[in-house]
Parts: structure tokens; sequence; C-alpha cells
């Protein structure tokens, strides 16, 4: 039963993401995102992640779709262009690139025997009943011992990403230079 | 406090990194962050070479490995870093307004580069390229001409984030198929895992992103642009700097998958490998043949010096580990010293087309010289370390019964011959140009950098030894923990 549940759900999930890709309309891909979004918080109850759920929901449904609904509205939306003929032909043969990939990938999985493997949400589930602490100490203690390295990477990330957009964006004159005084230079 | 010392490198260009920071919002001058952010560098330098020695696991057991492989590396990077910081005081190929931020971005950039090169989990593998990709992304935008920054910037994030999603793609097939990311775990479910093609399939795809950064064949499309429209500093780092960490992170992963007597199927990655690096050395040198531009030339040069690389790599032994080692050293030297080149007659060009190296020899002997050993190095012509370290790279190969790839290689060494010395006819032989007929004086740093990686690449060529012990050093350590 929890794993026809589980395949429905990754159906919707995936069938979201492909509307994602395949809206010609930006402002529907942006809400196919969110559903997207909202169908891997689902994935994440079942899981008994009640926690990354909740986050999952508050951050990326919330929070990020919210802004990327904003930056596409502020941007000019123009009807799609016709595209030239090199980009059409560039599709074709990535179209049948990406089918090859796909079925080499496929083949992959297919000879790979499917053996003993335990869906997440049954580990999950005995895993936390087992050591009987609630989800969120068992996730912060996962991530200051066992991912302590990623979690400070992570936020190094962030920060260098914050100042990279912000020397980006800074403002220019006509000639493409900030006026600075010249003190500051030499 | 142990454990402290262990990650004293990345602290130190870390913690440089911050002040640099600080000086930025305290508005001080260019002259001032710039040195700021060298003496860090510097006391980076110091710090590694501290931890040389040392071995251990500064955080949880199996995420992060301190090793003299991964210090290596890390002086290596922290050296390179050094001479890039030389290069980059305040170069008229960036805006104004960025000459300030750019050791910044540099050294946030080396940080990730030296993390990546001791992380033993995908996670903190994968954190870490990103780390060290983000600050470059962003520095290729600060050129001058923006038109042609923005491209080069577009370009190159473009195919890097590609290639990372990649990468990421296939560590999902790695964690869905052994249900860990500790690559310790992986190595010892690996009897069990090498006899599954998705493992395989997820240990390509994991390896594309450092392939790309290494520039190999299919993942190169990226070089040849991104070299020649970001300023020259910047480009100069990309060659470099990153190339260290790639090379690094890809003699670890093949450590794990590859030597291990349990994986019969090593053999299909091995096929790959052998197929790309033979794509790689062809399709670079015969393009390079036909560049004007220099850094368009260094660039195609770098693809097929990424096929020499794997050529050594793919014997999957010992041998061909140490032997990347030492040539990693050598090249990185060598490149740099062309690129240094490219800096200085380049000073207040966007581009370095071949022509604008005409009559080098007169209008500064010194730059003339280095040039004539960088690219003597990069040609593989004795005495300098590009002929010792090629050899090395072979004879791994030919130890592994590898005879045909070998004779490709050659082959293609030899037409690497032709661009190479066409450079160096332009430098030496042909009248400077009317435009540029003025002296080039490097400045007294400049100087002593280049006199130092010129040493160095003769040294390597003329007494291996000592380089290579420690090279071969290096590799025992990686190869006692998997």
């Amino acid at each position: 039963m929890a794993l026809v549940i589980y395949y429905v759900l990754f159906g919707i999930t995936v069938l979201f993401a492909l509307g994602v890709l395949f809206n010609r309309n930006t402002v529907r891909s942006a809400i196919c995102l969110v559903g997207v979004m909202a169908a891997l918080a689902v994935n994440y109850l079942i899981m008994r992640q009640e926690f990354v759920a909740f986050i999952q929901i508050v951050v990326y449904t919330g929070a990020i779709m919210v802004l990327f609904l904003f930056v596409i509205m502020l941007l000019n939306l123009r009807e799609p262009e016709v595209m030239p003929w090199y980009l059409r032909k560039a599709r074709f043969w990535g179209g049948a690139l990406s089918l090859v990939f796909f079925f080499t990938l496929a083949l992959a999985v297919q000879v790979w025997t499917v053996s003993g493997v335990t869906p997440g949400a049954i580990e999950n589930e005995a895993f936390i009943k087992e050591s009987g602490t609630p989800e969120v100490i068992l996730l912060s203690t996962l991530m200051i011992t066992k991912y302590v390295a990623p979690f400070i990477l992570t936020s190094i990330l962030l920060l260098v990403a914050v100042i990279g957009a912000i020397v980006m964006a800074k403002r220019y004159d006509e000639d493409g230079q900030e006026i600075i005084s010249e003190e500051e230079v030499s | 406090m142990a454990n402290v010392l262990l990650i004293l490198p990345e602290l130190t260009i870390f913690l440089a990194a911050i002040l640099v920071f600080k000086c930025l919002i305290l508005g001080l001058s260019v002259l001032h962050v710039w040195r700021v952010a060298f003496a860090g560098s510097l006391l980076g330098l110091g710090a590694c070479l501290i931890t040389l020695g040392m071995t251990g696991e500064p955080f949880h057991p199996g995420i992060y490995r301190v090793d003299l492989f991964s210090q290596l590396m890390k002086t290596v990077i922290a050296a390179a870093l050094v001479l890039v910081l030389v290069l980059s005081d305040s170069p008229p190929v960036m805006r104004r307004d960025a000459w300030r931020e750019l050791p910044f971005f540099l050294l946030l950039s080396s940080a990730g580069l030296m993390m990546m090169t001791s992380a033993t989990e995908l996670i903190t593998l994968y954190l870490a390229l990103e780390l060290s990709a983000f600050p470059v992304y962003a520095l290729i935008v600060l050129h001058r001409d923006r038109r042609m920054g923005s491209e080069g910037a577009t370009k190159y994030m473009l195919q890097g984030m590609v290639a990372s999603a990649v990468t990421l793609y296939g560590m999902s097939f790695i964690f869905g198929l052994s249900g860990t990311t500790y690559l310790s775990e992986i190595a010892a479910a690996l009897p069990e895992l090498g006899s599954q093609p998705l493992f395989w399939v997820g240990l390509l795809l994991l390896l594309a992103g450092f392939l790309f950064k290494l520039a190999l064949f299919p993942f190169h499309f990226w070089a040849p642009d991104t070299y020649f429209s970001s300023p020259h500093p910047v480009a100069t780092f990309i060659a470099t700097v990153s190339k260290v960490a790639a090379i690094a992170v890809l003699c670890r992963m093949v450590a794990v998958a590859g030597w291990n007597e349990a994986s019969i199927d090593g053999e299909t990655l091995r096929i790959v490998l052998i197929v790309l690096a033979v794509a790689a050395m062809t399709l670079g040198n015969l393009a390079a043949l036909v560049q004007k531009d220099f850094k368009r030339l260094l660039g195609y040069s770098a693809i097929a010096h990424a096929g020499y690389i794997v050529v050594a790599l793919q014997a999957f032994s010992s041998l061909g580990h140490t032997a990347i080692v030492f040539y990693t050293i050598g090249y990185l030297a060598m490149t740099w010293i062309c690129f240094m080149v490219a800096c200085e007659v380049g000073r207040n060009r966007d581009t370095v087309p071949v022509s604008a190296l005409a009559g080098l020899w007169q209008r500064s002997p010194m730059l003339a010289l280095c040039l004539l050993i960088g690219i003597f190095g990069l040609t593989g012509l004795p005495p300098t370390v590009g002929f010792i370290g090629k050899w090395f790279l072979f004879s791994a190969a030919l130890e592994d019964g590898q005879f045909l790839l070998v004779l490709i290689a050659a082959l293609n060494s030899a037409v690497a011959v032709y661009y190479y010395m066409r450079v160096l006819r332009v430098a030496y032989l042909l009248e400077p140009a009317k435009e540029d007929t003025g002296i080039l004086a490097p400045s007294p740093l400049v100087v002593t950098g280049a006199m130092v990686a010129c040493l160095v690449v003769l040294w390597m060529g003329v007494a291996p030894n000592y380089f290579w012990e420690i090279a071969a050093e290096a590799i025992v350590a990686l190869g006692a923990t998997y």
C-alpha cells in the first residue's frame, strides 16, 4: 500500500517537473515549480521527516517561489521568438542525445538487480521509533557530527554567492566605470 | 587543538579572506587590500608546509582526510595562489572598482579547491567544488569590457553548472546504490557495488564535474573561450590553481574505484578514459595549430595536456598516480610562466594575439627567456620538467602495456611542437610592431615569481628525484586509505 502511494506521488512530482520544462509561459512554469516543491514536501512527510517537509514548504514554496514570481513579473515578458534554424537543429540533436543517454541509464538500471531495497520511509520510521528522540534533534545532531563539513561549507558558499551578486550588480556610469574617488584607487 | 592544526591551511586562507572582506568594508585602498591578501596567501603557504607531514581527520571520521597526498596538493595550490596574486595587483584589464575584490574572490576559491583535495565525502566534495567555482564566475564578469566579460562568464557558468549538475546526478546514483556518501564506506562495499553497471555509470557522471575543471574532451568547450575572454590574472587562476584540485579529486576517486582488486568492471571505466584521452589530445593539438590568440592557444594546449594526464590516470596504478602528481607540479609552473608573459605583454590589452609577442626579446629579454622555458616545458623538451614529466606519464601507461595509446600520445606531442615553436618564432625572430615597441618592465615581485617558477621547471627537469620521491610518498599515503 505504502509503495502505491509512493509511486503515485513520484508520478505527480515528475509530471509537475515536466510542466516546468514544457510550458512556454514562464509564469506557468514557475507555478509548476511550486507544485514540484509541494510534492517533494509530501514525499518528505511520507518518509516521516516532518520537520524537513515543513521547512520545504516554508522556504521553497513560500519564500523562494514568491521571489521567483516577483522577478519574472518585473522582467518584461514577451512572446518567445521564433527560434533560428541552428537552435532548432540543436534541439533535435539534443533530444536524440538525451534519448541515447536515457536508454543507457535504463539499461544500467535494468541490469542492476533490485534486491534488498527498503524504502526510506520504513527505515526512517524504525530508526525514529528505536532512538526515541524527536526528529529535529536527530537532524541537528547529524548536521554537527556526520555532516559537519558540508554544513560549514554551505554557509561559506552562500556568503560567496551573496557577495558575488553584490559586486556584479554595482552601478556604473556611462563608461561602465563605477565612480570612485581617486585617493581610493591609488 | 590538534584538529585545528590539521585544517590550518584552509583556516588561514578563510581568515585571510574574511580579513580582506573587512578591509573592503573599511574602504582601504587597492594596494592595502592586495597586501593583506598577499600576506594571507603567504601565511597559507606556510601553514601548508607546517601540516605537510600530518595525518588525521579533523571532523567526524570519514568526512575529511588530511594526509600527505592532500597536504602536498594543498601546498601546490597555495604556492600557485601566491603566484597568481603576484599578477593580480591592479590589472588594467579589469574594471577599476573590481580591483579590490579580486584578491578576496581568489582566496575564497582557493579555499574551496583546498577542501576539494581533502574531502572524502560526496556532499562535502560537491560543496567544495561549488565554492571553488562561484567566485571565479563572478570574477570573469569583472572584465573592463563588459560584453567580453559577460560572454566569457556566461559560457563558463552555464557549462560549469551543467557539469556540476551531472556530478550531483552521478552522486545520487552512487548514494542510491550504496546508501552512504562516505567514500570509505563506498570503497568497503565495492566488491558488491562493482558488479553493478549502474555504479560505474554513476561514477562516470560524478567524474564529469572534475573532468570539466580539467577541460577533458567532451567538457572542453569552455576552456579556449574562457581563457580568451576573462581578465588575464583570472585566466591564470583558472588555468593553474583549479586544475590541481581537479586532478587531486580524480586521483582519489580512481584510487577508490580502480585500484580495488574486486572491481572487475573497472575495465569499462578505463576504456572510457582511454577514448576521452585520445579525443582530447588529438582535438586540443589540432585545434591549437590554427589559433591566432595566445591565450586561446594555451586553452587548446590545456585540453591536450588534460589528455596526457588521463593517459597515466587510466593505468590505475600507483606509478601512474605518482607520475600525475609529479607532472601536475611541473605543469602548473610551466603554465604560470606562459600566462605571466601573457599578463605582462597584455597589460593594457583586452586580448593577447600571438602577434603581440613580436620582438619580445627586444622589449624584455627576461620575459622572452621565461617564455622560452615555459614553452619548452609545455612542448616537452629537455632539460625542462615537460620532458621528464611526460616520460613518466607515458611510461606508466607503457608499464600497463598500452603501446597504441602511448604511440598516439607521442605523435600528438610531435604535432604540438609546431604551434609552440611558432610562438617562439614570433617572440624571437620578428621585429616588434610599430605601436608596441616600448620596453616592458615587470615589477620586482613578478620577476621573483618568474625566477622561482623557472627554477622549479628546470630543477624538476634536471633532478627529478626529490619531487618524485615526495609524489611517490603522497601516493602511498593515498593508497593506504582505501
